[in-house]
């Protein structure tokens, strides 16, 4: 009883950085939505007698395979559509468009938004394995060796993974 | 800038990011946030499946520990020294069994003067 209110407080509380961390690889709440789910119904099926300090990572390995999925399956369903597309005559279709940014919400807080926006946009335009290092350390806060398990490498690729996510990040934004 | 001051410019943008990357944790629309609450009751009502672990290792064990007694007992069993093995052969070779069995009857005839000799065929005639 105790484990499974441990369990119910860990993934309420990691829900809405793991949906803002799926999203950012997969561009689309719903896809970001679908991950989550599948990580958190594998998470309690099969780890949820694991001690909790090793939920975080375990959490975050099984939703980075979960977020390759269906990145995967997204490239191959794109690239059926623009196949099948060449055989049909322009204006009789269209192709959803992946990573289409919302409008910007006209309010006082534009400029707070604005800045929010720019670092989404720069994080997710990250290689995958930069950006996770990147999301992991910061919204996550893991340490390197929680963030080497999540991400099913040493601790070596990480700091590096980590370094150059920082360096491209400053490039394309300045210093904030 | 000095390799300190590159650093410390690193820590003050991961500070700014983070704070950035936090707040838009903290505006997560609340059809979402709705959607990721129903998400988390439905993991917490999932079968547990019981681990792996917990019944492979008394497996393991076992398999080990009759392993080791099968390697004790074959290694206890003597094995057959030579002479014995040089016996065994001989007896079941079925000439070697037929000269064993008639042994006496060869001692007797060895006993028994000319006539071996007899019945050895005669030597060739010399030539004068």
């Amino acid at each position: 009883m105790e484990d499974s209110r441990e369990l119910e407080a860990f993934l309420r509380g990691v829900a809405p950085r793991a949906f803002r961390v799926a999203r950012l690889g997969l561009r689309e709440d719903q896809d970001a939505l679908d991950a989550v789910q599948e990580a958190m119904i594998k998470l309690a099926r099969r780890y949820a007698d694991r001690p909790a300090r090793e939920w975080p990572p375990l959490f975050y390995a099984i939703l980075r395979n979960c977020v390759h999925d269906l990145q995967r399956s997204h490239r191959s369903r794109n690239s059926l559509v623009s196949w099948l597309t060449r055989f049909v005559p322009p204006g009789e279709t269209e192709v959803a468009e992946l990573g289409v940014e919302p409008p910007q919400p006209p309010d006082e807080q534009i400029e707070s938004m604005q800045q929010l926006s720019r670092v989404e946009r720069a994080v997710a335009r990250l290689p995958a394995r930069q950006r996770e290092a990147f999301l992991l350390r910061n919204v996550e806060d893991m340490d390197v060796s929680e963030t080497a398990i999540a991400m099913g490498c040493t601790e070596g690729s990480v700091k590096t993974h980590y370094s150059r996510a920082v360096r491209a990040l400053r490039e394309q934004l300045g210093d904030l | 800038m000095s390799a300190d001051d590159d650093d410390a410019a690193d820590r003050t943008f991961e500070q700014r990011a983070r704070a950035d990357l936090r707040r838009g944790i903290e505006q997560t629309p609340p059809d979402v946030r709705a959607r990721l609450d129903s998400i988390v009751a439905q993991a917490l009502a999932q079968p547990r499946r019981p681990s792996v672990i917990r019944f492979a290792l008394p497996a393991a064990a076992v398999v080990l520990i009759a392993g080791l007694f099968v390697a004790q007992q074959w290694r206890a069993t003597p094995a057959p020294d030579a002479s014995a093995a040089d016996d065994f052969a001989l007896l079941i070779d079925g000439d070697n069994l037929d000269l064993v069995e008639q042994m006496e009857f060869y001692q007797w005839l060895n006993r028994q003067p000319g006539i071996l000799d007899d019945a050895a065929p005669p030597a060739p005639a010399q030539r004068s």
